[in-house]
Protein backbone atom coordinates (compact mmCIF):
# COMPACT_ATOMS: atom_id res chain seq x y z
CA UNK A 1 0.00 0.00 0.00
CA UNK A 2 1.34 3.46 -0.91
CA UNK A 3 1.98 5.73 2.07
CA UNK A 4 -0.89 8.05 3.00
CA UNK A 5 -2.85 7.41 -0.18
CA UNK A 6 -6.52 6.78 0.31
CA UNK A 7 -9.29 6.29 -2.21
CA UNK A 8 -12.83 7.08 -1.15
CA UNK A 9 -15.51 4.87 -2.68
CA UNK A 10 -19.00 6.38 -2.42
CA UNK A 11 -21.92 4.15 -3.38
CA UNK A 12 -25.10 3.17 -1.57
CA UNK A 13 -24.91 -0.40 -2.90
CA UNK A 14 -22.50 -2.53 -0.92
CA UNK A 15 -21.64 -4.84 -3.83
CA UNK A 16 -20.49 -1.88 -5.96
CA UNK A 17 -18.26 -0.65 -3.16
CA UNK A 18 -16.93 -4.18 -2.55
CA UNK A 19 -15.91 -4.48 -6.20
CA UNK A 20 -13.90 -1.28 -6.10
CA UNK A 21 -12.39 -2.18 -2.72
CA UNK A 22 -11.18 -5.47 -4.20
CA UNK A 23 -9.80 -3.64 -7.19
CA UNK A 24 -7.77 -1.06 -5.26
CA UNK A 25 -7.05 -2.58 -1.84
CA UNK A 26 -3.53 -3.70 -2.77
CA UNK A 27 -2.42 -0.24 -3.88
CA UNK A 28 -4.43 2.13 -1.71
CA UNK A 29 -6.14 2.46 1.61
CA UNK A 30 -9.77 2.22 0.47
CA UNK A 31 -12.37 4.08 2.54
CA UNK A 32 -16.09 3.53 1.98
CA UNK A 33 -19.08 5.86 2.29
CA UNK A 34 -22.74 4.98 1.72
CA UNK A 35 -23.97 8.40 0.73
CA UNK A 36 -22.88 11.96 -0.10
CA UNK A 37 -23.11 13.29 3.45
CA UNK A 38 -20.78 10.60 4.78
CA UNK A 39 -18.46 11.21 1.85
CA UNK A 40 -18.17 14.94 2.55
CA UNK A 41 -17.45 14.34 6.23
CA UNK A 42 -14.55 12.08 5.22
CA UNK A 43 -13.27 14.41 2.48
CA UNK A 44 -13.29 17.35 4.91
CA UNK A 45 -11.54 15.52 7.72
CA UNK A 46 -9.11 13.15 6.01
CA UNK A 47 -6.19 14.78 4.19
CA UNK A 48 -4.99 11.48 2.79
CA UNK A 49 -7.84 11.23 0.24
CA UNK A 50 -6.17 10.98 -3.18
CA UNK A 51 -9.24 10.28 -5.31
CA UNK A 52 -12.99 9.87 -4.99
CA UNK A 53 -15.07 7.29 -6.81
CA UNK A 54 -18.57 8.63 -6.74
CA UNK A 55 -21.94 7.17 -7.65
CA UNK A 56 -24.49 9.77 -8.73
CA UNK A 57 -27.84 8.41 -7.58
CA UNK A 58 -27.77 7.87 -3.81
CA UNK A 59 -30.01 8.57 -0.82
CA UNK A 60 -29.43 11.39 1.75
CA UNK A 61 -27.11 13.36 -0.52
CA UNK A 62 -26.50 12.37 -4.12
CA UNK A 63 -23.28 12.57 -6.13
CA UNK A 64 -24.17 15.95 -7.63
CA UNK A 65 -24.44 17.35 -4.08
CA UNK A 66 -20.94 16.08 -3.29
CA UNK A 67 -19.55 17.54 -6.52
CA UNK A 68 -21.20 20.92 -5.87
CA UNK A 69 -19.73 21.13 -2.39
CA UNK A 70 -16.25 20.06 -3.53
CA UNK A 71 -16.47 22.62 -6.31
CA UNK A 72 -17.50 25.34 -3.84
CA UNK A 73 -14.68 24.52 -1.42
CA UNK A 74 -12.10 24.20 -4.22
CA UNK A 75 -11.24 20.61 -3.21
CA UNK A 76 -12.27 19.46 -6.69
CA UNK A 77 -9.06 21.02 -8.06
CA UNK A 78 -6.85 18.94 -5.75
CA UNK A 79 -8.74 15.63 -5.60
CA UNK A 80 -9.82 13.90 -8.81
CA UNK A 81 -13.43 12.71 -8.72
CA UNK A 82 -14.48 9.81 -10.93
CA UNK A 83 -18.17 9.33 -11.52
CA UNK A 84 -18.96 5.63 -11.54
CA UNK A 85 -22.55 5.25 -12.53
CA UNK A 86 -25.16 3.23 -14.34
CA UNK A 87 -26.91 6.48 -15.24
CA UNK A 88 -26.72 7.51 -18.86
CA UNK A 89 -28.64 10.77 -18.64
CA UNK A 90 -26.50 13.03 -20.86
CA UNK A 91 -27.69 16.21 -19.15
CA UNK A 92 -26.76 14.94 -15.69
CA UNK A 93 -23.37 13.62 -16.83
CA UNK A 94 -22.63 16.90 -18.56
CA UNK A 95 -23.50 18.77 -15.33
CA UNK A 96 -21.12 16.44 -13.44
CA UNK A 97 -18.30 17.34 -15.82
CA UNK A 98 -19.23 20.99 -15.43
CA UNK A 99 -18.80 20.71 -11.65
CA UNK A 100 -15.31 19.29 -12.09
CA UNK A 101 -15.63 15.50 -12.35
CA UNK A 102 -12.48 14.29 -14.04
CA UNK A 103 -13.92 11.21 -15.75
CA UNK A 104 -17.16 9.27 -16.05
CA UNK A 105 -16.98 5.50 -15.89
CA UNK A 106 -20.14 3.67 -16.81
CA UNK A 107 -21.37 0.52 -15.12
CA UNK A 108 -20.84 -2.20 -16.08
CA UNK A 109 -17.13 -1.57 -16.13
CA UNK A 110 -14.09 -3.65 -17.02
CA UNK A 111 -11.94 -3.91 -13.91
CA UNK A 112 -8.59 -3.82 -15.70
CA UNK A 113 -9.51 -0.68 -17.68
CA UNK A 114 -10.94 1.17 -14.72
CA UNK A 115 -7.81 0.46 -12.71
CA UNK A 116 -5.53 1.86 -15.42
CA UNK A 117 -7.70 4.92 -16.05
CA UNK A 118 -7.91 5.79 -12.39
CA UNK A 119 -4.25 5.11 -11.61
CA UNK A 120 -3.13 7.27 -14.54
CA UNK A 121 -5.19 10.23 -13.46
CA UNK A 122 -4.23 9.89 -9.80
CA UNK A 123 -0.59 9.96 -10.90
CA UNK A 124 -1.22 13.07 -12.99
CA UNK A 125 -2.94 14.84 -10.10
CA UNK A 126 -0.18 13.84 -7.71
CA UNK A 127 2.38 15.30 -10.07
CA UNK A 128 0.29 18.42 -10.61
CA UNK A 129 -0.23 18.93 -6.85
CA UNK A 130 3.52 18.54 -6.29
CA UNK A 131 4.23 21.11 -8.99
CA UNK A 132 1.60 23.47 -7.57
CA UNK A 133 3.28 23.16 -4.16
CA UNK A 134 6.67 23.93 -5.69
CA UNK A 135 5.30 26.95 -7.55
CA UNK A 136 3.63 28.24 -4.38
CA UNK A 137 6.91 27.84 -2.48
CA UNK A 138 8.84 29.66 -5.24
CA UNK A 139 6.34 32.52 -5.37
CA UNK A 140 6.56 32.90 -1.58
CA UNK A 141 10.36 32.85 -1.75
CA UNK A 142 10.38 35.42 -4.58
CA UNK A 143 8.00 37.64 -2.68
CA UNK A 144 10.16 37.41 0.47
CA UNK A 145 13.32 38.15 -1.52
CA UNK A 146 11.60 41.07 -3.24
CA UNK A 147 10.56 42.46 0.14
CA UNK A 148 14.10 42.07 1.50
CA UNK A 149 15.56 43.82 -1.55
CA UNK A 150 13.13 46.70 -1.15
CA UNK A 151 14.04 47.01 2.54
CA UNK A 152 17.74 46.91 1.72
CA UNK A 153 17.32 49.61 -0.91
CA UNK A 154 15.38 51.81 1.49
CA UNK A 155 18.01 51.36 4.19
CA UNK A 156 20.81 52.31 1.77
CA UNK A 157 19.01 55.55 1.01
CA UNK A 158 18.68 56.26 4.71
CA UNK A 159 22.42 55.75 5.21
CA UNK A 160 23.08 58.17 2.36
CA UNK A 161 20.84 60.64 4.14
CA UNK A 162 22.97 60.15 7.31
CA UNK A 163 20.07 58.38 9.02
CA UNK A 164 20.44 55.10 10.83
CA UNK A 165 17.98 53.10 8.78
CA UNK A 166 15.49 53.27 11.63
CA UNK A 167 13.48 55.98 9.86
CA UNK A 168 12.05 53.56 7.26
CA UNK A 169 11.11 51.07 9.97
CA UNK A 170 9.28 53.78 11.92
CA UNK A 171 7.48 55.04 8.82
CA UNK A 172 6.40 51.51 8.05
CA UNK A 173 5.13 50.99 11.59
CA UNK A 174 3.22 54.29 11.75
CA UNK A 175 1.77 53.76 8.26
CA UNK A 176 0.54 50.32 9.24
CA UNK A 177 -1.25 51.34 12.44
CA UNK A 178 -2.55 54.65 11.06
CA UNK A 179 -3.91 53.01 7.89
CA UNK A 180 -5.54 50.29 10.00
CA UNK A 181 -7.19 52.88 12.25
CA UNK A 182 -8.46 54.94 9.30
CA UNK A 183 -9.82 51.81 7.69
CA UNK A 184 -11.74 51.02 10.90
CA UNK A 185 -13.03 54.56 11.47
CA UNK A 186 -13.88 55.65 7.93
CA UNK A 187 -15.51 53.09 5.61
CA UNK A 188 -14.87 55.32 2.59
CA UNK A 189 -11.14 54.74 3.11
CA UNK A 190 -11.42 50.99 3.84
CA UNK A 191 -8.48 48.86 2.74
CA UNK A 192 -8.30 45.17 3.69
CA UNK A 193 -5.56 43.71 5.90
CA UNK A 194 -3.51 42.41 3.01
CA UNK A 195 -3.70 45.80 1.26
CA UNK A 196 -2.53 47.57 4.43
CA UNK A 197 0.46 45.21 4.67
CA UNK A 198 1.37 46.12 1.11
CA UNK A 199 0.94 49.86 1.71
CA UNK A 200 3.19 49.60 4.78
CA UNK A 201 5.81 47.77 2.71
CA UNK A 202 5.49 50.36 -0.06
CA UNK A 203 5.89 53.25 2.41
CA UNK A 204 9.56 52.44 3.01
CA UNK A 205 10.44 53.51 -0.52
CA UNK A 206 8.84 56.97 -0.13
CA UNK A 207 12.21 58.77 -0.21
CA UNK A 208 13.98 56.59 -2.77
CA UNK A 209 14.33 59.68 -4.99
CA UNK A 210 16.68 61.30 -2.47
CA UNK A 211 19.45 59.22 -4.00
CA UNK A 212 19.33 61.69 -6.93
CA UNK A 213 19.77 64.77 -4.69
CA UNK A 214 23.33 66.17 -4.46
CA UNK A 215 25.13 65.76 -1.11
CA UNK A 216 25.54 69.50 -0.61
CA UNK A 217 21.78 69.88 -0.50
CA UNK A 218 20.79 66.58 1.08
CA UNK A 219 23.30 66.96 3.93
CA UNK A 220 23.28 70.75 4.29
CA UNK A 221 23.46 71.57 8.01
CA UNK A 222 21.05 74.51 7.78
CA UNK A 223 17.97 75.87 6.12
CA UNK A 224 17.79 75.32 2.33
CA UNK A 225 17.67 78.31 0.02
CA UNK A 226 14.58 78.54 -2.25
CA UNK A 227 16.62 77.20 -5.19
CA UNK A 228 18.01 74.35 -3.11
CA UNK A 229 14.53 73.55 -1.85
CA UNK A 230 13.30 73.39 -5.46
CA UNK A 231 16.00 70.78 -6.14
CA UNK A 232 15.09 68.89 -2.97
CA UNK A 233 11.45 68.78 -4.09
CA UNK A 234 12.31 66.79 -7.19
CA UNK A 235 13.12 63.73 -5.05
CA UNK A 236 9.42 62.86 -5.36
CA UNK A 237 9.53 62.76 -9.16
CA UNK A 238 13.00 61.19 -9.25
CA UNK A 239 11.73 58.44 -6.95
CA UNK A 240 9.09 57.56 -9.52
CA UNK A 241 11.74 57.58 -12.28
CA UNK A 242 13.85 55.15 -10.27
CA UNK A 243 10.85 52.88 -9.63
CA UNK A 244 9.96 52.98 -13.32
CA UNK A 245 13.45 51.67 -14.11
CA UNK A 246 13.22 48.81 -11.64
CA UNK A 247 12.57 45.32 -13.06
CA UNK A 248 8.82 44.73 -12.79
CA UNK A 249 9.15 41.32 -11.18
CA UNK A 250 11.33 42.51 -8.30
CA UNK A 251 8.32 43.18 -6.13
CA UNK A 252 4.63 42.44 -5.82
CA UNK A 253 2.65 44.32 -8.46
CA UNK A 254 0.41 46.03 -5.90
CA UNK A 255 3.34 47.02 -3.67
CA UNK A 256 4.93 48.58 -6.75
CA UNK A 257 1.73 50.51 -7.57
CA UNK A 258 1.46 51.82 -3.97
CA UNK A 259 5.19 52.69 -3.89
CA UNK A 260 4.96 54.72 -7.07
CA UNK A 261 1.97 56.68 -5.81
CA UNK A 262 3.45 57.25 -2.34
CA UNK A 263 6.81 58.29 -3.78
CA UNK A 264 5.23 60.97 -5.90
CA UNK A 265 2.57 62.27 -3.54
CA UNK A 266 3.84 62.02 0.05
CA UNK A 267 4.59 65.76 0.07
CA UNK A 268 1.17 66.86 -1.22
CA UNK A 269 -1.07 68.68 1.27
CA UNK A 270 -4.83 68.77 1.92
CA UNK A 271 -5.12 72.42 0.77
CA UNK A 272 -3.19 71.83 -2.47
CA UNK A 273 -0.07 73.65 -1.26
CA UNK A 274 2.21 70.63 -1.37
CA UNK A 275 4.34 69.30 -4.20
CA UNK A 276 5.08 68.14 -6.87
CA UNK A 277 1.59 68.28 -8.42
CA UNK A 278 -0.26 70.58 -5.98
CA UNK A 279 -3.07 68.06 -5.62
CA UNK A 280 -5.75 68.88 -3.01
CA UNK A 281 -8.12 66.87 -0.77
CA UNK A 282 -8.81 63.33 -1.87
CA UNK A 283 -7.10 63.88 -5.19
CA UNK A 284 -4.26 62.38 -3.19
CA UNK A 285 -4.72 58.69 -2.36
CA UNK A 286 -5.38 57.88 1.29
CA UNK A 287 -2.13 55.87 1.53
CA UNK A 288 -0.04 58.81 0.30
CA UNK A 289 -1.85 61.06 2.82
CA UNK A 290 -1.05 58.57 5.59
CA UNK A 291 2.63 58.34 4.67
CA UNK A 292 2.76 62.17 4.56
CA UNK A 293 1.66 62.38 8.20
CA UNK A 294 3.96 59.50 9.23
CA UNK A 295 6.90 61.15 7.46
CA UNK A 296 6.31 64.55 9.07
CA UNK A 297 5.88 63.05 12.53
CA UNK A 298 9.09 61.07 12.21
CA UNK A 299 11.01 64.04 10.80
CA UNK A 300 9.85 66.26 13.66
CA UNK A 301 10.79 63.77 16.36
CA UNK A 302 14.20 62.94 14.83
CA UNK A 303 17.44 64.87 15.07
CA UNK A 304 18.45 66.17 11.65
CA UNK A 305 21.58 68.01 10.49
CA UNK A 306 19.58 71.23 10.48
CA UNK A 307 17.45 70.79 13.67
CA UNK A 308 17.15 69.05 17.03
CA UNK A 309 14.42 66.48 17.75
CA UNK A 310 11.07 67.71 19.04
CA UNK A 311 9.24 65.76 21.72
CA UNK A 312 6.45 63.41 20.59
CA UNK A 313 3.84 65.67 22.23
CA UNK A 314 5.24 68.80 20.57
CA UNK A 315 5.32 67.05 17.17
CA UNK A 316 1.67 65.96 17.51
CA UNK A 317 0.72 69.52 18.48
CA UNK A 318 2.59 70.98 15.48
CA UNK A 319 0.90 68.54 13.08
CA UNK A 320 -2.55 69.35 14.48
CA UNK A 321 -1.84 73.09 14.26
CA UNK A 322 -0.95 72.83 10.57
CA UNK A 323 2.63 73.97 11.17
CA UNK A 324 3.87 71.43 8.62
CA UNK A 325 1.07 71.96 6.14
CA UNK A 326 -2.58 70.97 6.29
CA UNK A 327 -3.67 67.35 6.47
CA UNK A 328 -7.01 65.59 5.95
CA UNK A 329 -9.05 66.14 9.19
CA UNK A 330 -10.10 62.47 9.14
CA UNK A 331 -6.47 61.35 8.92
CA UNK A 332 -5.63 63.66 11.82
CA UNK A 333 -8.54 62.31 13.86
CA UNK A 334 -7.28 58.76 13.39
CA UNK A 335 -3.69 59.91 14.04
CA UNK A 336 -4.72 61.45 17.39
CA UNK A 337 -6.58 58.23 18.29
CA UNK A 338 -3.41 56.21 17.89
CA UNK A 339 -0.89 58.80 19.08
CA UNK A 340 -0.32 56.96 22.38
CA UNK A 341 0.43 53.80 20.42
CA UNK A 342 2.85 55.69 18.15
CA UNK A 343 4.64 57.26 21.11
CA UNK A 344 4.91 53.89 22.82
CA UNK A 345 6.33 52.40 19.60
CA UNK A 346 8.89 55.20 19.26
CA UNK A 347 10.09 54.69 22.84
CA UNK A 348 10.67 50.93 22.39
CA UNK B 1 -23.13 -28.66 -12.83
CA UNK B 2 -21.83 -25.82 -10.71
CA UNK B 3 -22.87 -22.26 -9.95
CA UNK B 4 -21.44 -20.76 -13.13
CA UNK B 5 -22.96 -23.44 -15.36
CA UNK B 6 -26.39 -23.04 -13.71
CA UNK B 7 -26.23 -19.27 -14.10
CA UNK B 8 -25.15 -19.60 -17.73
CA UNK B 9 -28.33 -21.58 -18.34
CA UNK B 10 -30.27 -18.59 -17.01
CA UNK B 11 -28.57 -16.29 -19.51
CA UNK B 12 -25.72 -14.96 -17.36
CA UNK B 13 -22.71 -14.20 -19.57
CA UNK B 14 -20.08 -16.00 -17.51
CA UNK B 15 -17.23 -15.49 -20.01
CA UNK B 16 -17.88 -11.76 -20.11
CA UNK B 17 -17.98 -11.67 -16.30
CA UNK B 18 -14.70 -13.56 -15.88
CA UNK B 19 -13.01 -11.16 -18.32
CA UNK B 20 -14.53 -8.22 -16.47
CA UNK B 21 -13.16 -9.60 -13.20
CA UNK B 22 -9.67 -9.98 -14.68
CA UNK B 23 -9.96 -13.80 -14.67
CA UNK B 24 -10.54 -13.81 -10.95
CA UNK B 25 -13.43 -16.24 -10.78
CA UNK B 26 -13.24 -16.46 -6.98
CA UNK B 27 -13.85 -12.71 -6.74
CA UNK B 28 -16.72 -12.98 -9.21
CA UNK B 29 -18.32 -15.73 -7.13
CA UNK B 30 -17.83 -13.67 -3.97
CA UNK B 31 -19.62 -10.72 -5.58
CA UNK B 32 -22.41 -12.91 -6.98
CA UNK B 33 -23.17 -14.09 -3.46
CA UNK B 34 -23.91 -10.50 -2.47
CA UNK B 35 -26.62 -10.21 -5.12
CA UNK B 36 -29.58 -11.71 -3.16
CA UNK B 37 -29.30 -8.96 -0.55
CA UNK B 38 -29.13 -6.23 -3.19
CA UNK B 39 -32.25 -7.60 -4.88
CA UNK B 40 -33.97 -7.84 -1.50
CA UNK B 41 -33.08 -4.22 -0.67
CA UNK B 42 -33.97 -2.80 -4.07
CA UNK B 43 -37.55 -3.74 -4.84
CA UNK B 44 -39.08 -1.46 -7.46
CA UNK B 45 -42.71 -2.44 -7.97
CA UNK B 46 -43.93 -1.71 -4.38
CA UNK B 47 -42.61 1.84 -4.70
CA UNK B 48 -44.31 2.36 -8.06
CA UNK B 49 -47.55 1.19 -6.44
CA UNK B 50 -47.07 3.58 -3.48
CA UNK B 51 -46.32 6.48 -5.79
CA UNK B 52 -42.76 6.81 -4.44
CA UNK B 53 -41.19 7.13 -7.87
CA UNK B 54 -37.95 8.59 -6.57
CA UNK B 55 -37.16 5.43 -4.60
CA UNK B 56 -38.42 3.23 -7.45
CA UNK B 57 -36.04 5.02 -9.83
CA UNK B 58 -33.13 4.86 -7.39
CA UNK B 59 -33.63 1.11 -6.83
CA UNK B 60 -33.95 0.37 -10.54
CA UNK B 61 -30.74 2.36 -11.07
CA UNK B 62 -28.97 0.26 -8.43
CA UNK B 63 -30.17 -3.00 -9.98
CA UNK B 64 -29.11 -1.87 -13.45
CA UNK B 65 -25.56 -1.18 -12.21
CA UNK B 66 -25.22 -4.42 -10.27
CA UNK B 67 -26.72 -6.64 -12.98
CA UNK B 68 -24.38 -5.03 -15.47
CA UNK B 69 -21.26 -5.47 -13.37
CA UNK B 70 -22.14 -9.13 -12.72
CA UNK B 71 -22.90 -9.71 -16.43
CA UNK B 72 -26.44 -10.89 -15.68
CA UNK B 73 -27.26 -9.72 -19.17
CA UNK B 74 -31.04 -10.33 -19.45
CA UNK B 75 -31.68 -8.46 -16.20
CA UNK B 76 -29.22 -5.69 -17.08
CA UNK B 77 -31.16 -5.25 -20.32
CA UNK B 78 -34.43 -5.27 -18.36
CA UNK B 79 -33.37 -2.52 -15.92
CA UNK B 80 -31.76 -0.44 -18.65
CA UNK B 81 -35.12 -0.41 -20.40
CA UNK B 82 -36.92 0.30 -17.12
CA UNK B 83 -34.68 3.34 -16.53
CA UNK B 84 -35.36 4.63 -20.05
CA UNK B 85 -39.10 4.21 -19.54
CA UNK B 86 -38.96 5.96 -16.16
CA UNK B 87 -37.13 8.89 -17.71
CA UNK B 88 -39.75 9.05 -20.45
CA UNK B 89 -42.43 9.15 -17.71
CA UNK B 90 -43.83 5.78 -18.76
CA UNK B 91 -44.09 4.14 -15.34
CA UNK B 92 -46.78 1.60 -16.20
CA UNK B 93 -44.73 0.11 -19.01
CA UNK B 94 -41.67 0.09 -16.74
CA UNK B 95 -43.67 -1.89 -14.19
CA UNK B 96 -44.76 -4.31 -16.92
CA UNK B 97 -41.16 -4.96 -17.99
CA UNK B 98 -40.16 -5.70 -14.38
CA UNK B 99 -43.10 -8.06 -13.93
CA UNK B 100 -42.06 -9.94 -17.06
CA UNK B 101 -38.55 -10.42 -15.64
CA UNK B 102 -39.29 -10.93 -11.96
CA UNK B 103 -39.42 -14.72 -12.32
CA UNK B 104 -36.01 -14.82 -14.00
CA UNK B 105 -34.62 -12.53 -11.29
CA UNK B 106 -35.92 -14.88 -8.62
CA UNK B 107 -34.38 -17.88 -10.38
CA UNK B 108 -30.98 -16.17 -10.47
CA UNK B 109 -31.24 -15.33 -6.77
CA UNK B 110 -32.36 -18.86 -5.87
CA UNK B 111 -29.51 -20.34 -7.89
CA UNK B 112 -26.95 -18.21 -6.04
CA UNK B 113 -28.52 -19.03 -2.69
CA UNK B 114 -28.30 -22.72 -3.51
CA UNK B 115 -24.51 -22.45 -3.68
CA UNK B 116 -24.09 -20.05 -0.75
Amino acid sequence: MSLGNSILVVDDVEINRALLVELFKDDYNVIEAENGTQALEIINSDNSITAVMLDLIMPVMDGMGVLSEMNRSGKIYRIPVFIITAADDAEMLSAAYGLGAVDIISKPFQMCFIKSRINNIIELYRHRNELAGMVEESVEKMSRLGGEMVETLATLIEFRDCESGEHVKRIRHITQILMTKISEMFPEYYVDKSGIEKIAMASILHDVGKIAIPDNILKKPGRLSPDEFDIMKIHTVKGCDILAEMPTDIMDHEVYRYSYDICRHHHERWDGRGYPDGLAGDEVSIWAQVVAVADVFDALTSTRVYKPAYSNEKAIEMINNGECGLFNPKVLKAFNEISAQIIKGSEE
Amino acid sequence: MGLFEDLAELGVDIDDAITRFMNNSALYEKMLKKLPKVVDDSAVIPYIENGDFETALSNAHNLKGVMGNLSISPLYKCYTEVMNLFRAGNREEARLIIEQNIELQQKVVDCILKYS
